[in-house]
């Protein structure tokens, strides 16, 4: 058996004291990295962000007022101030099926597909990252991204299999996708290693001469399994193929920002600003145009004492805080905003012909919770950022609270914003109708 | 709707008509041999019964609770009517303050009725294997089996994304085991790590190393052999030797390298590497077999026509006109040479440490500087002047000429950064009359010289040849290693082909035996544990059959011993299947199974990562100490299995595996180890004596700890970082050893303070009396609480205490919902181990371990295998070896679903 190594956490903040001093390079960035696009090709140009924060947010501190100007953000959303005019506020969305089963665990795997989770089998549906990413995501190096910050909890909850509350990107109803906690090795990936990517591009069609001749052996069942893994290994072809073009390892994405260290990090601030960073570089050097980000687990027991001021022994577990409610857990809400509002930051500094890789994009942050500690899910806190390309006014409070329940479903906001991607399709989930405004 | 006496309950079929239930109610009153006339069954009664009661608030779109009961079929969720059952039988449904209530003879009738039914489906497709599609190895899996296959202990999957869970709650579970490209695209780099460190000697096939040498030159294989003898020589712990010495000496080295291709005693003189025999004779047969192997490897790497052509080139190139030293002793030798004396056969001892350098210096400016223009041609690209060897063996001083830093770095740099034809190359320079060299240089080549030559370059070819033979072969075998199972003609055909395409393509036997080795650990058949497709349900073959225990046993691979059980198809039998069982179950690969099944169940799985107690509030809660908890709970389980030991021992335990450490802490004195346990006794395996041995077994007569209950591990992880938490604590007493459901709580939970130190200076036993006080709370916590109180005297790091954070003496106190009361850790465990108690823990472990051997979740088929498995588990000599003997003789683990519609009654 191999003994995992334990990083201690100060050690690592010791040693990388360089580092957190470092973290500013993002100012650099947009310098430092040159444009990868063209920079007119706006429909390849456009990104989708998804952020997951677990355990709901405190709601009296979650809410914003007017359009335009005279927008006014709730205490939590106070960092999004300087970009209200990009910013749409969404409030009073929900999701049907998220309503009966247990709180956490069947909410949180649907937040993205509004498909239902069920008890007995790992089944929900496609989420609209992926069906991004099937399109957009396409005609760049990794069709999309999908993060964390926290391995997936283990066993079952109340009978549930704890890998729903850990997995919002799902390739289809029956596939939730692994996430990539570890920022070094994200940053390996963006990067490329010529020495591996040589080798690895010399056996692919070996391999796959496997897949096809494994698959006559296998029942039609498990064929889909390999038809995954074909697909799998033909997107690291392409996207191999992609890398190899250049010489060496990227060198754009080297010179933006060192390298992250290469212990394992459970949820810190750095691991967290670490993420963002990548996820600005990935966007912006053209890496990929999908990003879907957990903030964690929803009913993640996570120490949450690096985003809120205090001793308070309650924020050794972001879910119980989230039960006690009140000051800190709102410190922890804003600080996941912050990062939030970091990232429209720097999507906004990037200059894409005359756009900016803001809007260019369109960025979502959710959760599957309204007030945490009582579960409510009569109602999401919601946010976007961009203009996907254009089509999406910014700068508005859109409330649907008081709309008839289809017309304010959550499933309706994604069919919407799809649309802007040039995905029209009829429905989405269990949405057929857009909603009014997106 | 009539249904012949054939057909099988529809499964999956969705339907959302009202009639569904009343349709499958009328299947099972139509099933063949006798159902109709059961009595429990009364149809038209159970009708009446959920249509007065249940459907009025189970139906439509927004049924209560979310469980509409006019759509759900019983055949596709038999759980849920399982559940049903049981809330009309509890009295839960329909709710109290319900008008219409009904009379208790209609609710035994209709629950029992229920009840019947799942019975009559469970019989009647007894034995379903299931459907288990194929799985991923586990990140675990992973692990164990590159572990297995390259011999190596490194941290090979630590870059994978950890595994969630599905199925009964383990992360083997099929359903729950995805792929992502990003997962590939990291096995693709273990994979080329993997290749890296795999070594291809003629003879040797593919070996893996820690310290792999790039290349197959003699260097680099001296060095191999000299850090194996470091690692044999510390093994033996002989005496005056400091480890690692022999690699990082490089005075030893280039003794031994200037000695020069036949590795005698002689020439590792500092080291004196054949130990004394009557040492050897002490380490057994085993170490022998391998130092003699290891000098026979030296020898047959210095026997190489390759090491002797190098030789020659040396010897022909040092008779190049040179700048001559000054040193006597070095003229000497450099004459000697040109006379055609052996260059091992120089007493370099004897002349001296000086003699070494003085040679070096003379010869530096001698071959390297003057030969590196003409090099030029010969040289592969990258290793023109400022190429890497260069950095490694010298460099350019003001002149332009190569200052080589020690004498034979010019021989050492031909054997590494020459390949066959590079040398060839070189040769025909230096012997070619018209060459710009002898022009120069004039060398003089002898015939004797030029037909020693040529036998040296046939014998090459011919070695050559079968070196791609035998690195062909071993792919091909290392490909049967990993894929876990015999090749079919087509994938030994693909293997060998795709090799050969290989080197056609350029590549050498090596590079092309890594590629090999790279292509094999991404292939599908070595990331999915394939088992071939079936039409019909039936039996899987030998091989997967050894595969599944394998994995089920180690999380690894089958070894060589049970593949031939497999191939002489004596797996068949059961008592040769019992058998293998209980050899496996001997195996040190056992503690696999603790550490993922037991680990995973109870929850000690990575227990020794767990980083969530305080550390300022307790400073005592080390790595070590959190080590020596893992440990615990792993040596406790695997001594539960390797030595047959009563299962309700995992609840009432007379004894520990405790290390010195742990001892202390839970205050344990070494009067009670028990000094009649003898580590050597209790198992045959070497591996795991000697872990076992690492411990030692504590008495623990009256006292609080003994099985799960007293864990570190349990207790700890199951309290908050600055608290106990009697909630967690209850709740996984009640769910995960007696498996009673806990209804999820109600939205609206007030909180518990999270430090025991709390302002109303309450204890967590009076705080939660307070939480029981409400109605909504009290129907789960009633059951709860009590059970996680009785653990309070163990305080948030699992140490004994009597009072708690506040100064409050602990009350471990409480009244069980059924009236009884439980006192402490003293009380509870005599409750769990009372007859209902027991049985429902024992229902509870039949239930996870079938899970984690199918892979899946239990179905309602599965019902009458594990009333046998706790028939078993039951008795007092019920042992887990007897339970995955009966595991692995049932039709669900021998049999692989087909693919047309399941046959009645699956035969083993």
């Amino acid at each position: 058996m191999t003994q995992r190594r334990l990083i201690p956490r100060r050690g690592f903040l010791r040693g990388a004291g360089a580092l957190a001093l470092a973290l500013p390079w993002l100012e650099s960035l947009a310098s430092a990295v040159e444009p990868a696009t063209d920079p007119h090709d706006v429909a390849r140009n456009r990104r989708f962000v998804a952020f997951f924060l677990p355990n709901g947010v405190e709601a009296k501190d979650w809410w914003s007022k007017g359009d335009g100007a005279g927008m006014e953000l709730s205490p939590t959303l106070q960092p999004l101030d300087p970009h209200r005019a990009d910013l749409n506020v969404v409030a009073g969305l929900f999701n049907p099926n998220a309503l009966t089963g247990e709180q956490h665990v069947c909410s949180a795997p649907i937040v993205l597909s509004g498909a239902r989770a069920q008890k007995e089998t790992i089944r929900a549906g496609v989420s609209i990252d992926q069906v991004i990413a099937a399109k957009a995501g396409m005609n760049r190096e990794f069709p999309s991204l999908v993060l964390g910050i926290e391995s997936a909890g283990l066993g079952l909850m109340h009978g549930w299999p704890l890998l729903y509350s850990g997995h919002v990107s799902w390739s289809d109803a029956t596939t939730p996708i692994p996430r990539e906690n570890n920022p070094r090795s994200l940053f390996d990936r963006l990067v490329g290693d010529p020495a591996v990517t040589r080798r690895a591009v010399s056996v692919l069609d070996l391999v796959q001469e496997d897949a096809r001749s494994l698959a006559k052996e296998l029942s039609a069942g498990d064929r889909t399994r390999m038809d995954q893994y074909l697909t799998q290994v033909r997107e690291i072809e392409v996207r191999l193929g992609k890398a190899s073009a250049r010489s060496g390892a990227d060198p754009v994405i080297t010179k933006a920002m060192p390298k992250p260290p290469p212990e394992r990090m459970d949820g810190t601030d750095e691991h967290v600003r670490l993420m963002i960073d990548l996820i600005a570089i990935a966007l912006q050097s053209g890496k990929t145009n999908v990003v879907t980000m957990m903030f964690g687990n929803d009913l993640t027991a996570m120490d949450v004492a690096f985003a809120a001021k205090g001793d308070d022994p309650l924020l050794r577990n972001h879910h119980e805080l989230s039960h006690k409610g009140g000051p800190l857990y709102q410190q922890t809400n804003h600080y996941f905003v912050s990062r939030f509002a970091d990232l429209i930051g720097k999507l906004k500094s990037v200059q894409e012909g005359e756009h900016t890789l803001l809007d260019n994009s369109c960025l979502l942050f959710c959760s599957n919770l309204m007030q945490g500690g009582s579960h409510d899910r009569r109602q999401m806190p919601m946010l976007l950022a961009g203009k996907a390309g254009g089509g999406l006014r910014t700068g508005r409070s859109l409330n649907y609270l008081k709309h008839p329940d289809e017309q304010r479903q959550v499933c309706g906001l994604y069919l919407g914003l799809l649309r802007h991607f040039d995905i029209n399709v009829e429905s989405f989930g269990d949405s057929k109708v857009v909603l009014d405004g997106i | 709707m009539s249904h012949p006496a054939a057909t099988k309950i529809p499964v999956r079929q969705a339907r959302t008509d009202i009639l569904v239930l009343w349709a499958v109610l009328l299947a099972a009153l139509t099933m063949p041999a006798g159902i109709a006339a059961d009595p429990a069954i009364d149809r038209p009664g159970m009708r009446k019964f959920l249509d007065n009661y249940c459907i009025e608030c189970h139906r439509g779109p927004k049924p209560k609770s979310g469980l509409d009961l006019t759509g759900l079929d019983i055949a596709e969720f038999p759980d849920r009517w399982r559940e049903v059952a049981l809330a009309i039988s509890n009295r839960d449904m329909p709710p109290a303050k319900h008008r219409k209530q009904p009379p208790e003879s209609e609710r035994k009738a209709t629950a029992d009725g229920i009840v019947a039914v799942l019975r009559r489906m469970a019989l009647a497709d007894a034995g379903d294997p299931g459907v288990v599609p194929v799985r991923r190895l586990t990140k675990v899996e992973l692990e164990h089996e590159l572990d297995d296959l390259t011999g190596l202990d490194l941290p090979w999957t630590s870059e994978l994304p950890d595994d969630a869970s599905g199925g009964e709650g383990f992360t083997n579970a099929a359903e729950a085991l995805q792929l992502s490209s990003a997962w590939i695209e990291k096995m693709m780099v273990i994979a080329i790590r993997a290749a890296n460190s795999c070594e291809c000697w003629p003879g040797t096939g593919l070996s893996f190393t820690a310290n792999p040498m790039r290349d197959e030159d003699r260097t680099g294989r001296a060095m191999v052999a000299l850090t194996r003898l470091d690692d044999l020589w510390t093994r033996l712990k002989l005496p005056g030797k400091v480890p690692g010495q022999a690699v990082r000496d490089e005075h030893s080295l280039q003794v031994w390298r200037d000695a020069d291709l036949k590795p005698t005693p002689r020439s590792w003189p500092v080291r004196q590497p054949h130990p004394d025999p009557a040492e050897l004779a002490q380490v057994g047969d085993d170490l022998r077999r391998q130092w003699d192997g290891l000098w026979s490897d030296l020898s047959c790497i210095a026997m190489t026509p390759r090491a002797e052509k190098n030789a020659m080139l040396a010897t022909v190139l040092s008779k190049v006109p040179y700048q001559y030293g000054s040193d006597p002793v070095f003229e000497a030798a450099l004459q000697a040479v040109a006379k055609g004396v052996r260059l091992q056969d120089l007493n370099l001892q004897e002349a001296g440490d000086r003699g070494v350098r003085s040679l070096g210096q003379g010869i530096r400016s001698l071959t390297v500087g003057s030969l590196v223009p003409l090099l030029d041609g010969v040289l592969p690209k990258e290793s023109s002047a400022k190429g890497p060897w260069l950095d490694r063996f010298g460099q350019v001083d003001v002149l332009g000429v190569i200052q080589v830093p020690h004498a034979f770095a010019f021989a050492e740099f031909l054997a590494v950064y020459l390949d066959d034809q590079q040398i060839e190359r070189v040769w025909t320079m230096v012997t070619d009359p018209g060459s710009r060299f002898n022009a120069k240089y004039q060398a003089q080549v002898t015939a004797e010289q030029r037909a020693a030559w040529d036998l040296l370059t046939k014998a090459q070819a011919d070695r050559n040849e079968q070196h791609r033979i035998g690195l062909r072969l071993a792919s091909v075998e290392f490909a049967r290693r990993a894929w876990r199972q015999p090749l079919s003609d087509a994938q030994r055909t693909l293997i060998e082909r795709q090799f050969e395409a290989r080197m056609a393509g350029g590549e050498t036997p090596e590079t092309a035996a890594r590629s090999m080795v790279i292509r094999i650990l991404t292939s599908p058949r070595f990331i999915y544990r394939c088992e071939a497709a079936r039409a019909r349900t039936g039996p899987i073959s030998p091989v997967e059959l050894a595969n599944r225990l394998a994995f089920l046993l180690w999380s690894s691979p089958p070894d060589a011993e049970l593949l031939r059980a497999a191939e002489r198809d004596e797996l068949k039998q059961p008592e040769h299947l019992t058998g293998q069982v209980r050899r496996m179950v001997q195996d040190a690969r056992i503690r696999r199974f603790s550490a993922e099944f037991f680990g995973q169940w109870l929850g000690f799985y990575q227990f020794d990562r767990h980083d969530r107690p305080d550390k300022d509030r307790y400073p005592e809660f080390t790595p070590e100490l959190r080590q020596a908890m893992y440990d615990e709970s792993l040596v406790f389980c695997t001594d539960l299995v390797v030595n047959d030991r009563p299962l309700a021992d995992l609840l009432g335990s007379r004894h520990a595996f405790l290390s010195p450490r742990l001892a202390t802490f839970y205050g344990l004195p070494a009067s009670q180890i028990d000094s009649a346990w003898d580590a050597a006794k209790i198992s045959a395996n070497a591996d795991l004596k000697a872990w076992f041995g690492g411990y030692s077994r504590y008495h623990l007569g009256d006292g609080p700890r003994g099985g799960v209950l007293g864990w570190g591990s349990i207790l700890t992880r199951l309290s908050h970082p600055l608290r106990t938490s009697p909630v967690r604590r209850g709740n996984w007493i009640l769910s995960e050893i007696l498996g009673q459901p806990t209804p999820q709580p109600p939205n609206d939970v007030p909180e518990l303070p999270k430090d025991e130190k709390n302002d109303a200076g309450l204890s967590q036993r009076d705080l939660l009396k307070r939480h029981r006080e409400s109605p909504a709370c009290a129907t789960c916590h009633s059951r709860i609480d009590p059970l996680g109180i009785a653990l309070e005297q163990f305080d948030a790091i699992g140490r004994w205490r009597t009072a708690d954070a506040n100064g409050n003496p602990i009350n471990c106190t409480d009244t069980l919902l059924q009236g009884s009361t439980l006192a402490g850790v003293d009380g509870l465990r005599p409750y769990l181990l009372a007859a209902p108690q027991r049985s429902l823990f024992l229902t509870k472990l039949c239930r996870k371990l079938l899970g984690y051997a199918l892979g899946r979740r239990v179905a309602i088929s599965d019902d009458p295998l594990l009333e046998r498995m706790h028939q078993i588990a039951s008795q007092p000599d019920g042992t887990m070896t007897a339970l995955i003997g009966l595991v692995v003789s049932s039709p669900q683990f021998l049999n692989h679903r087909g693919e047309e519609p399941m046959p009645k009654r699956v035969q083993p």
